[in-house]
């Protein structure tokens, strides 16, 4: 099942979602962030963007500010969905 | 999408229109609202046509050059009606040959019709049709948007071939075998529960969901070669471009018969200058890919 993590009410009635879908284009453990017909993949192995398009700054700081309070069940959710390409891995 | 494909909206006075019949999706039970079964759905569905962002064409006139010029221009460019009835005035056009255009309508065809269409348009795709297709007001955007040909719009599920067959906000069409879906999951994909949600962004199978960009990835070489190119910190390596196609793929790296674990990790991480041509040709057809297409990924 996707995890589809909780938004602020804010973000969410502006149609902001944060995911981590079953199959993924893995690289590194990522949420998608999901607004309309953009999407940007956000690393949280190391916490930051991985693609400059869409233009990161088009990400409203509070979105960004609320996955890296939740960095850590993120991760979590991550390993659940992808055990071969878990978080801690250092095989990279 | 590319710079040159462009979208026309059709909005014609409608004297050809069809007598609306009872369709098949107003009878059955489906996940996206019905359109257009009936006069107040038609109503409904011009109002949607009409919020598609394109060049409207209002005369027949119009409708006739732009339709030759458009063939003649070979693009790929997008017809949206949302009658079938408007696009009567192009009957007497000749046409030798039907160019790179795609036709979306907003109602249901009789199949001589859809006969004729096709003679004109490379793909004909009816919303009113047994086809799965995005909720209508997410519809109306993703073809409005600059990147739709990155998203998807719908789909069919083909269960005798195991395929499923997606179309995209450029309305070419993908298919993805359902083998492709069988990955190491908390839930397992159920491809009798389909629905393209998130602006054409995840395909729903069941609980199951898959991210257009991962199928983009793997299926069509341009999307790979772009989306390498948006990357930040891309490991451009062949090691690189092959642990990325292997875990696309959910093969462990013990996953290759006769090369070790440890081999394809320190092929994957750059320790073996030049891997053997075998050992490539082994990992390549495991992946299901010629030993070339490795580094594309």
């Amino acid at each position: 099942m996707t995890y589809d993590l909780p938004m602020p009410k804010s973000s969410k009635h502006l149609g902001w979602k944060v995911k981590i879908r079953n199959l993924e284009r893995t690289e590194d453990p990522h949420v998608t962030i999901i607004w309309k017909t953009l999407s940007w993949r956000y690393n949280i192995r190391n916490t930051g963007f991985m693609d400059r398009e869409p233009n990161p700054d088009q990400v409203p700081k509070d979105v960004v500010a609320h996955i890296e309070e939740n960095v850590e069940k993120l991760r979590a959710e991550w390993n659940k969905k992808h055990p071969e390409n878990r978080v801690e891995s250092r095989d990279r | 999408m590319s710079t040159q494909e462009l979208t026309f909206v059709i909005d014609l006075p409608d004297r050809h229109r069809e007598v609306p019949r009872p369709t098949r999706s107003a009878t059955r039970k489906r996940r996206g609202r019905a359109i257009g079964a009936t006069s107040a759905g038609l109503n409904v569905s011009r109002a949607r046509a009409r919020r598609i962002t394109g060049r409207r064409i209002t005369t027949h006139k119009d409708l006739k050059s732009v339709f030759l010029e458009e063939r003649g221009a070979r693009r790929p460019s997008v017809f949206v009606s949302w009658s079938a009835g408007n696009l009567a005035p192009l009957a007497d056009v000749i046409h030798e040959e039907r160019g790179n255009l795609r036709l979306l309508l907003f109602e249901q065809v009789t199949p001589e019709r859809n006969e004729y269409l096709h003679t004109l348009f490379r793909t004909v795709v009816s919303l009113e049709s047994d086809l799965h297709f995005l909720d209508p007001d997410e519809l109306t955007e993703v073809i409005s948007a600059e990147n739709r040909g990155d998203l998807f719009v719908g789909g069919a599920v083909n269960p005798s071939e195991e395929v499923l067959v997606l179309y995209r906000g450029s309305f070419d069409r993908l298919s993805v075998p359902f083998a492709w879906f069988d990955r190491k999951s908390d839930v397992e994909p159920d491809t009798e529960d389909f629905a393209v949600i998130d602006h054409g962004q995840t395909i729903r199978l069941g609980a199951f969901e898959v991210a257009a960009d991962a199928i983009l990835y793997d299926f069509d070489s341009d999307y790979r070669r772009r989306a390498k190119k948006r990357h930040l910190n891309l490991d451009d390596s062949w090691g690189g471009a092959l642990r990325r196609l292997r875990e696309l793929r959910g093969v462990p790296r013990s996953g290759f018969p006769s090369i070790s674990a440890k081999e394809v990790a320190r092929i994957e991480r750059g320790e073996v200058e030049r891997p053997r041509r075998s050992t490539v040709e082994a990992i390549a057809k495991r992946l299901g890919v010629s030993p070339e297409e490795i580094a594309t990924y």
